[in-house]
């Protein structure tokens, strides 16, 4: 067996709101393979963002966080390092494109000098070697006109384009693996089939390994190798792409499959899942799903064991009755 | 069930520009083509759809129905009655005939007023309601329709939930007894699961009320479930008007069938590739010539780069391109 670059163990983390500390995510596992990808999904405040986070030590630490647990990147946990020590690893080996592309550049710097800026600092080029590689990146995420694109700002590019330079910035210095939060989510679709279809290529040929955040399952079954679902902050299952689709186990899983409406076929029924998704201030206690869950039994108060499908290596979940 | 092909809204060649300034030592006006010759009828008791991407002009077509932009030109008739000249009675009635939900429903709501009392209102105004009492039993009635708890009429909106709110807004459109609804993008914001839940109630609204709606949506999948009939919009004007298999099925505009393939699928198939289009999408305040969509289209040929191509019906529906599937 090879190693997987990067892993993450029991990864929980709580918030102090209010002067009582609520768990945002509870013992979160998983691990990524070279040239692996990995799709977190979930329903808006399940903890996809802050896991991201915090697989980058981008979490403020502050009093009203909490961190359990261990992100290891080979080897090393991260969240035992300095932010000094971590600046060596953000935008080198492990790179983010974030949530918000709008707000992520910064308005008053081109684009050049957003996207070399990591080029300067952890591969010591030459301003002249920096450019040339800037614009190769540039061209390489179909960016037009490339060299003249190069010394705009970032409000002279449409949304679409906004977003392929983020892509160009956080792969600027080859990373082996890119945390990729929404990165199309406020795309339309047929700009984001071209960002998708770049990720995909970009991965083959560079080697690197994703973690995607999403809450779109036709972009799950367009992009990932595995995926992990998240719900409330707890993992509730977790296999390869294929057998999350053809053979979900989990009742919240299976339900999402049934409540998206598709483009691809016509359905007469949508089944809706009945109640709203659990606040952080309050969560029920053990499955945090059991409040909406048609096979909710007294067990789901104490929080389920991993089940491993017979048969399966790869494919776990958290329920009682399955 | 409605008699068939009764049109309650006939949209006729609409336009609309805007005119903003850009810069600020030399301005410089740019005029933007929201709506360009926008067409299109809708049936009694149909969900008539609106898909495009963002800018197209989807929610500047709904606004101009509701009388929230006036247009530049053409005609609006809903019920029998143009729009464009209403009189004093007639107007009251539009107003309470056609309704909007819009995507922020919190935007949209008083934050310093409680819900019920917001509901209300316009029951008393209109005097649909003879006083306080009867407006009262008509909001409770209303929520227990649209599953809002009774206990949510003192409440204030910040303190419901993203799909609870879309459940007032709902329950703000339909206070009037509305014939026809604009959802514009009505559930875009929300999660799947919640999604599914609005969906089902104004599946099940428009079947106890006889509603008719515009259903805007950015969303292929969305637009297939809940509509019969849709139109395509792409850079501000109609580029396909057809049933819903039609457009899903034998999608007549080579826009159609990209956005229909750009849609990403919820189901495992290893050899999906993706419908990538060539080119950037042009800017709306600097259209090219001829097609708006030769400089992305397969299929676009000399005469397209110079001859905008008219609506023209086709099939059982409209199209507008010079070499339809
Ligand atoms: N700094 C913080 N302080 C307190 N609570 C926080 C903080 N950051 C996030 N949270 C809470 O943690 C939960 C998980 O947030 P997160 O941003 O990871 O959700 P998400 O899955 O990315 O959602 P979305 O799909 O909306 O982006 C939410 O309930 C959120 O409100
Ligand atoms: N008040 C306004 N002043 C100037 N331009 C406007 C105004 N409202 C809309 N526009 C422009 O008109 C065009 C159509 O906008 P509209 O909001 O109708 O698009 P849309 O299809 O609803 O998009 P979305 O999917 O993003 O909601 C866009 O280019 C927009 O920038
Ligand atoms: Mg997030
Ligand atoms: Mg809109």
């Amino acid at each position: 067996m090879t190693e997987p670059v990067f892993c993450v163990k029991d990864l929980s983390i709580s918030f102090k709101l209010n002067g009582k500390w609520c768990q945002a995510t509870q013992n979160v596992n998983f691990d990524l393979m070279e040239n692996e990808t990995l799709c977190i999904v979930g329903e808006s405040g399940c903890g996809k963002s802050i896991t991201a986070m915090s697989c980058l030590g981008l979490l403020p630490k502050k009093k009203n966080i909490h961190i359990e647990g261990q992100v290891l990147y080979k080897g090393v946990n991260l969240l035992d390092l300095t932010e000094k020590e971590l600046n060596d690893y953000r935008g080198d080996d492990l790179s983010m494109i974030f949530q918000e592309p709008m707000t992520s550049l910064n308005p008053v710097l081109t684009v050049g000098e957003q996207i070399t800026e990591s080029l300067l600092v952890h591969k010591s080029m030459t301003k002249a070697q920096a450019r040339e590689t800037g614009i190769e990146l540039l061209n390489k995420v179909k960016i037009p006109e490339a060299e003249k694109r190069f010394s705009q700002y970032p409000h002279q590019f449409s949304g679409g384009m906004r977003q392929r330079v983020m892509i160009a910035i956080a792969l600027a210095c080859k990373p082996t693996v890119l945390f990729a939060d929404e990165p199309t989510t406020a795309l339309d679709v047929t700009i984001q089939a071209q960002v998708l279809h770049l990720l995909k290529e970009l991965r083959r040929e560079t080697k690197m390994s994703m973690v995607m955040i999403t809450h779109d399952m036709g972009v799950v079954a367009s992009v990932a190798d595995k995926v992990l679902v998240m719900y409330g902050g707890q993992v509730i299952e977790n296999s390869s792409c294929k057998d999350l689709f053809e053979a979900p186990n989990h009742p919240y899983t299976k339900a999402l499959l049934n409540a998206i409406p598709r483009p691809d076929r016509h359905i007469d029924h949508l089944t809706s899942i009945p109640g709203q998704v659990p606040t952080l201030a309050g969560m029920p206690s053990g499955c945090r799903f059991s409040t909406r869950c048609e096979l909710v039994s007294d067990q789901c108060a104490m929080t389920p064991d991993v089940n491993t499908v017979a048969g399966q290596q790869s494919h776990h979940y958290r329920c009682w009755n399955v | 069930m409605q008699t068939q092909d009764e049109i309650i809204l006939d949209v006729k060649k609409i336009n609309k520009t805007f005119h903003s300034k850009k810069g600020f030592i030399n301005p410089e006006v740019l005029k933007v083509r929201a709506v360009n010759d926008v067409s299109f009828q809708v049936k009694k008791g149909e969900v008539f759809g609106i898909v495009g991407e963002s800018g197209c002009g989807k929610s500047t077509i709904g606004k101009c129905i509701m009388d929230l932009i006036p247009i530049d030109d053409g005609e609006m008739t809903f019920k029998g009655k143009n729009l464009r000249n209403l009189s004093k009675e007639d107007r009251a009635q539009v107003k309470q005939d056609l309704q909007i939900i819009f995507q922020d429903p919190y935007s949209s709501l008083n934050p310093r007023k409680r819900i019920g009392p917001t509901l209300m209102e316009p029951l008393l105004v209109y005097k649909i309601a003879k006083d306080k009492e009867m407006a009262e039993e008509i909001v409770q009635d209303i929520f227990k329709e649209v599953g809002l708890p009774e206990q949510a009429f003192w409440k204030f909106p910040h303190e419901f939930s993203g799909g609870q709110r879309q459940r007032i807004a709902i329950a703000r459109s339909l206070i009037l007894n509305p014939d026809l609804i604009v959802a514009d993008e009505a559930v875009s914001a929300l999660d799947v699961s919640i999604q599914a839940q609005i969906l089902l109630l104004l599946k099940n609204l428009k079947q106890q009320r006889d509603l008719s709606y515009i259903f805007i949506s950015h969303d292929m999948g969305v637009i297939r479930y809940f509509c019969d009939r849709v139109a395509v919009a792409y850079l501000g004007q109609i580029v396909e008007i057809q049933s819903v298999p039609d457009i899903f099925e034998r999608p007549a505009h080579p826009y159609t069938k990209t956005l229909k393939e750009a849609s990403p699928v919820p189901s495992y198939d290893p050899d999906r590739t993706f419908n990538v289009l060539e080119g950037e999408l042009p800017s709306p305040s600097n259209l090219p010539s001829g097609c708006y969509f030769h400089g992305r289209c397969p299929k676009a040929t000399e005469h397209c780069t110079k001859v905008m191509p008219d609506l023209m019906p086709y099939k059982d529906g409209m199209v507008r391109c010079h070499h339809p599937e």
